[in-house]
């Protein structure tokens, strides 16, 4: 079969499907069915809610640094705190914005690219970015607790530190980093890759690469 | 303009055009499902992007095309990449589908899915464009390539399709 003998099977598909009337009007514009943009409503909640914990988590840094400037140790911590709040916020702001931004009415070939590139850097920076803080931040979270608790009894916490402290500090941000990949790698062995891909990142970044090449390719040719 | 002209234009403009929302569903959906889904999320878009539409600016069909075509790829990625090949749309698929029985279900049909799905994205989105008679010049817009582009990338997918029909009847013979 040659491609304008498909072109008349096609032309025969078309005038059968210009009589059905299974996609009404009502029900598009309406936009009741629930199951339109399912997958969007959760990326518009979970961008929501991490953006407004970012607030949160930024705002006890900054409270925390700013009444403990005495303390160095005090303010290395509230500032970390303060960055990872800042990311958990403009992340997922930035991404609500750049999805509102795109006009589905521009040329195919621009629209998936630019798809593909916010993918592409939510796999490729977002997620190695998060689950390495958000791996430590606990560390950092506790000793701000531990300040509170010094603030409160009127003892100074850093001058009470064991001489082992700064080796324990490094070990657990060792292990929390390597919890991290051994979690990647456990939740991947038990065969929830597809789930981790979608979430975080792995075959992902390798799917984005090779639709941008794919796009490139496309172009090129 | 209103509103409710707004709303009266596009059921106007929906009812002439849904043909092609069912098609292009059906190139990029792997089941019947999905592709009523597909259909229902193109449709969706189109009315949200219905009041930023000029005619001076672009066809109705060519912005149609676009919507339509960046939704279904955009939703293939999602779902997995190029594993979501097509099934061959036969009756039964038509059926569902489009919720009412079709009399004759056409071999060709199968054969001109079989084929489709086995080209990736963009290139699907060519092939649709050219079979649904579009000039070198709307694909070229749609896309977003230039004109020779696609007078190239039909030239091959013409010769592959020549190929795989030769290796076809070979197998046969």
């Amino acid at each position: 079969m040659e491609l304008d003998e498909m072109k008349l099977a096609w032309q025969t598909l078309g005038r059968q499907l210009e009589r059905q009337n299974t996609l009404q009007v009502e029900l598009l514009r309406q936009g009741r069915a629930g199951r339109l943009h399912r997958h969007l409503r959760p990326l518009v909640w979970g961008q929501s809610l991490l953006a407004a914990l970012g607030v949160v988590i930024m705002s006890w840094g900054i409270s925390f640094w700013s009444t403990h400037l005495g303390i160095w140790q005090a303010v290395a911590c509230g500032i970390f705190m303060q960055l990872f709040g800042t990311l958990a916020f403009v992340f997922p702001i930035r991404l609500l914005v750049m999805q509102q931004g795109i006009d589905y009415a521009a040329p195919v070939l621009e629209i998936q690219r630019r798809l593909t590139r916010m993918r592409a850097w939510r796999v490729r920076v977002e997620a190695p970015v998060f689950a390495v803080l958000g791996g430590v931040v606990w560390i950092p979270a506790l000793l701000m607790w531990a300040q509170y608790e010094g603030d409160r009894v009127g003892l100074s916490l850093w001058q009470h530190l064991r001489s082992g402290f700064m080796a324990w500090l490094l070990l657990s941000v060792a292990v929390a980093v390597g919890l991290v990949f051994l979690a990647r790698f456990v939740v991947r062995r038990l065969g929830h890759g597809r789930w981790l891909e979608n979430g975080l990142a792995g075959g992902a970044i390798v799917r984005a690469e090779a639709a941008l090449e794919e796009m490139a390719r496309f172009e090129r040719e | 303009m209103g509103g409710k002209a707004d709303q009266q234009r596009f059921e106007t403009l929906w009812r002439e055009h849904r043909g092609i929302v069912l098609k292009v569903a059906g190139v990029y959906a792997r089941s019947a499902e999905e592709r009523l889904d597909l259909a229902q999320e193109i449709g969706a878009q189109l009315w949200r992007s219905f009041a930023a539409f000029d005619e001076r600016k672009a066809k109705f069909s060519t912005w149609l095309y676009r919507i339509a075509l960046n939704v279904a790829i955009s939703q293939l990625r999602r779902a997995g990449g190029e594993a979501g090949r097509c099934e061959p749309l036969d009756a039964w698929h038509l059926e569902t589908i489009a919720g009412e029985p079709v009399a004759e279900p056409d071999e060709r049909l199968t054969a001109l899915h079989a084929f489709i799905g086995e080209l990736d994205a963009l290139n699907r989105a060519l092939i649709l464009l050219y079979l649904e008679d579009r000039s070198y010049a709307e694909i070229a817009e749609v896309l977003g390539i230039s004109a020779t582009n696609v007078a190239t990338k039909i030239n091959r997918i013409k010769q592959k399709l020549r190929g795989r029909m030769a290796a076809a009847a070979t197998t046969g013979a």
